[in-house]
């Protein structure tokens, strides 16, 4: 690049001819405009494209001070990309799953395959792959094959991917979305927003209404009766709601599309994160990198940990 | 203002001249001498049309230029550094640099020219100079190939190499308004999937014309392609390239004929001599032929494509270059860059038309192809005028000036070739009744007829005040030749098609399917005299400039 050349270089033969070498300079655009109003600057020599490919993002991609908030933000200060890293889906059995109740989730170190998951307390672990160490799935490539070992889930990697990215760019996340409030209407059958529910998890606030779930449609017979499809989010009352109830459900999002950036952010407060920290880590060429932290370091770990309400050692 | 625009018409001269009477020949003719005055105005006018529309489509990020005026690099010159100058009377001049070139990385020295007239718009706006292959190159296959509705459901679908605005083209759709139970419905494609950042969208694309729309949003997938009120024989395209469409609507320019205002399109056509650039029209302001979804397109122009050495290309694919004026045509080794106007006739061939010339020629069109017959009328432009005897005659683009007979037949051009008393009884209020002759264009270039006559006053039923007169009229070959024509840095074919990405980028797919993004050079420069420095476009390794 012109700025970092060497710049020196020049040759008068005489008056009238003068060879050097010129440097970068831009002017300020219409796209420094749009930056300037979404606090995003134009990075040293950036092309046009990238720079309003960032700018679009900004609004789409929120900055903020939450993990994905802060990926955001990192990953497009830097003049990086995210993308869509894998798309998990359960096998199929029919209308339904083969999985009776399928659940992923991503933390900071690993990806957790359920067969069965209803809440915190009551699951099946399929199976676990860590994504943190080098190893079984170290790198997103690796990773869908280890899913695909699985009988009740498939994978494919990202339209973008290349499979060599690291999996701990991964967002953390769940695959079963709470939705925490959705308007009843005033009607004895209904469709909520969201199909492929999780057994157990709706509740309504007009318990009158909503007081003896039936495992079938037609057993629905009394005034408090209700029935629910959980494949479809179909929803069947003796009663009619008065329209002014709401309900609470957990479903599940599949496809599940898990984001990916080259910037991972971790919280102290992980404890899955915290047995790792100091951990040596292998090195592509199989040395071990030493995890400890200099005197530095551990000063600026303390005053992290001084913020974070952990309890040092568990 | 372009200096290829220069020497065009714009499409806005007969937007002024639809000011002026409907008989008026400003309003008839483009080479008429109202136009002459009218066609610098419309060309500022233009100008500042499409830079207000530019300018409105920075202020908005989602149709902002991905390449505004910025990057650049400055050579700073020493103070004992001298331009040449020129002592003219009232001052003294600065001349340009009898050389500057460039050394490119890899040693390569190349010669740059100074953009035209020193202006920022030719430095930054022009064509480009030298293309070179970015290195990106993927296996091209579009979103959805050319499929059929009635086999839409089987498609399948693939991501876009590059994530962006998608283009969908509909085609072969019959009527765009449906009337499904009493109710009009226009057609639409609806496109589901992933958006760039990753989120679930849809979006739904209606249809007033077969041709080709942006999507609005941006797409990194799509899960879904759905058709509305779309005829079962109609078929889809969806690509993240805007390459293999048939017609362009042009964004920038409407066809403004001697009634109407239409939308333009542009697309290639074919002669025995090689490539064309037809324009065709559909209906802008005429609303009820949009209801009816009445979307046949009317072809209006044809220009010969030339190379920028002037010979005949055989164009495999053409392209609008967004957010700039060019035109984008590929051969099966080059780039060509075109401004999409007819040229304009050489003023000086009308050097013998009298001001006030009452009896004209009144041809069916000003532009035309070699081999074309062109159907020659009479218009008379007073009453009571009695036509004593006329005489014409064609200087064809030869050299050689011809006498022609009233059925068009050529003979000698001579004193003895005026026709006593031609146009009988035939012409009356509502024009001449009589029979109008052909004559076939055979060479290729500029043809200058001329109808020289003599009139006299008809009042009653005398012969008064005889005068003799000429009319000429220029029928040149529609051409446009290329700005630039640039050898491409990759072997492409036949097949090979040019086009843009939804960030402005070029790419180019060779017959065997690669597509390759280019990168487009600009080898100019701009000086500024009294600060003593020279700003280029590219990042050479050093610049040398002599005086």
């Amino acid at each position: 690049m012109a700025s970092t050349k060497f710049s020196l270089f020049f040759s008068i033969e005489n008056d009238d001819k003068y060879t050097g070498a010129p440097v970068y300079r831009t002017v300020r655009g219409d796209l420094d405009a749009h930056g300037d109003f979404l606090d995003l600057r134009r990075l040293d020599e950036e092309s046009g494209y990238s720079y309003l490919k960032r700018l679009r993002s900004v609004i789409p991609l929120r900055a903020g001070s939450d993990q994905s908030g802060l990926i955001h933000g990192i990953t497009r200060e830097l003049g990086l990309d995210e993308k869509i890293g894998l798309e998990i889906t359960p096998v199929a059995s029919g209308s339904t799953h083969l999985a009776p109740a399928p659940h992923i989730e991503i933390t900071a170190t690993s990806l957790i395959l359920y067969s069965e998951w209803y809440s915190a307390d009551s699951y099946t672990i399929d199976s676990q792959v860590d994504i943190f160490d080098r190893g079984e799935g170290y790198l997103v490539g690796d990773l869908v094959n280890k899913i695909m070992e699985s009988q009740y889930f498939v994978a494919e990697l990202g339209s973008y991917m290349t499979g060599d990215e690291k999996s701990r760019g991964l967002f953390q996340g769940e695959s079963t979305i709470v939705v925490e409030r959705e308007f009843v209407p005033s009607a004895s059958y209904f469709l909520l927003e969201h199909n492929d529910l999780v057994s157990g998890s709706v509740s309504f606030t007009e318990k009158t209404i909503f007081d003896d779930e039936k495992s079938t449609g037609s057993s629905v017979a009394v005034a408090g009766d209700y029935y629910i499809d959980y494949v479809n989010g179909a929803v069947t009352s003796f009663s009619q709601a008065t329209g002014q109830g709401t309900c609470r459900y957990q479903y599940r999002d599949f496809p599940w599309r898990v984001r990916w950036s080259p910037i991972t952010v971790y919280s102290l407060r992980d404890t899955d994160y915290r047995d790792k920290l100091f951990e040596h880590e292998t090195m592509l060429d199989n040395s071990e990198r030493d995890g400890l932290v200099t005197a530095e370091g551990s000063s600026v770990y303390s005053r992290l940990f001084e913020l974070s309400t952990c309890l040092w050692g568990r | 203002m372009l200096e290829a625009i220069q020497l065009k018409r714009s499409w806005l001269t007969q937007r002024l001249a639809n000011r002026f009477p409907p008989w008026s020949r400003v309003r008839r003719r483009a080479q008429s001498v109202g136009q002459m005055v009218l066609g610098p105005v419309a060309q500022e006018l233009e100008d500042l049309y499409w830079w207000e529309n530019y300018s409105l489509g920075n202020y908005l990020l989602n149709t902002s230029d991905s390449d505004p005026i910025g990057d650049h690099y400055k050579l700073s010159l020493p103070p004992t550094f001298d331009w040449r100058t020129r002592e003219d009377a009232d001052a003294v001049v600065y001349l340009a640099p009898t050389s500057v070139r460039g050394r490119l990385s890899g040693g390569t020295w190349v010669t740059l020219s100074q953009a035209t007239r020193n202006s920022l718009e030719e430095f930054w706006f022009g064509a480009p100079d030298r293309i070179t292959s970015s290195g990106e190159t993927f296996t091209y296959q579009p979103v959805l190939s050319t499929t059929q509705i009635s086999n839409l459901s089987t498609a399948t679908l693939a991501a876009p190499a590059v994530p962006g605005k998608l283009f969908v083209t509909l085609s072969n759709n019959g009527s765009s308004m449906k009337n499904y139970r009493g109710i009009v419905n226009r057609s639409s494609i609806l496109l589901q999937g992933v958006d760039i950042h990753g989120k679930t969208a849809k979006e739904r694309i209606y249809f007033a014309f077969n041709g080709t729309r942006a999507t609005k949003l941006a797409w990194s997938q799509i899960d879904s392609v759905s058709t509305d009120y779309v005829d079962d024989v109609a078929f889809l395209k969806v690509d993240w390239l805007t390459v293999g469409q048939a017609d362009y609507m042009d964004p920038m320019g409407l066809h403004i004929s001697k009634t109407r205002e239409k939308f333009r399109f542009l697309s290639l056509g074919t002669q025995t001599f090689g490539s064309t650039l037809k324009q065709s029209t559909f209906a802008a302001i005429d609303l009820i032929t949009v209801q009816e979804g009445d979307d046949s397109k009317e072809a209006v122009y044809e220009m010969e494509l030339l190379d920028s050495a002037g010979s005949n290309i055989s164009a495999t694919s053409m392209c609008l270059w967004p957010h700039r004026k060019w035109v984008v045509v590929s051969s099966p080794t080059k780039l060509h860059f075109y401004i999409p106007e007819v040229e304009l006739p050489d003023r000086s061939l009308l050097a013998e038309r009298d001001t006030e010339v009452v009896l004209q020629i009144e041809p069916d069109r000003e532009w035309s192809f070699n081999g074309d017959t062109v159907t020659f009328n009479y218009l008379m432009t007073r009453p009571f005028i009695r036509v004593l005897r006329t005489r014409w005659s064609v200087l064809k683009p030869s050299g050689s000036r011809v006498g022609l007979d009233p059925t068009g037949s050529e003979i000698a051009y001579s004193a003895s070739g005026w026709v006593t008393n031609p146009l009988g009884t035939n012409f009356n209020r509502t024009g001449y009744g009589g029979t109008p002759f052909e004559y076939t264009l055979n060479e290729t270039g500029t043809y200058v007829f001329y109808l020289e006559s003599m009139i006299a006053d008809s009042l009653n039923k005398s012969t008064e005040n005889v005068v003799e007169q000429t009319d000429v009229m220029v029928i040149q070959s529609t051409s446009a030749t290329a700005e630039s024509s640039i050898t491409l840095p990759v072997a492409t074919g036949t097949t090979s098609f040019v086009g843009f990405d939804s960030w402005a980028r070029p790419w180019v797919v060779s017959s065997t399917g690669v597509a390759t993004r280019l990168s487009f050079h600009y080898d100019k420069y701009l000086a500024d005299f009294n600060n003593k420095s020279i700003m280029v476009r590219e990042d050479y390794d050093y610049v040398e400039v002599k005086a």
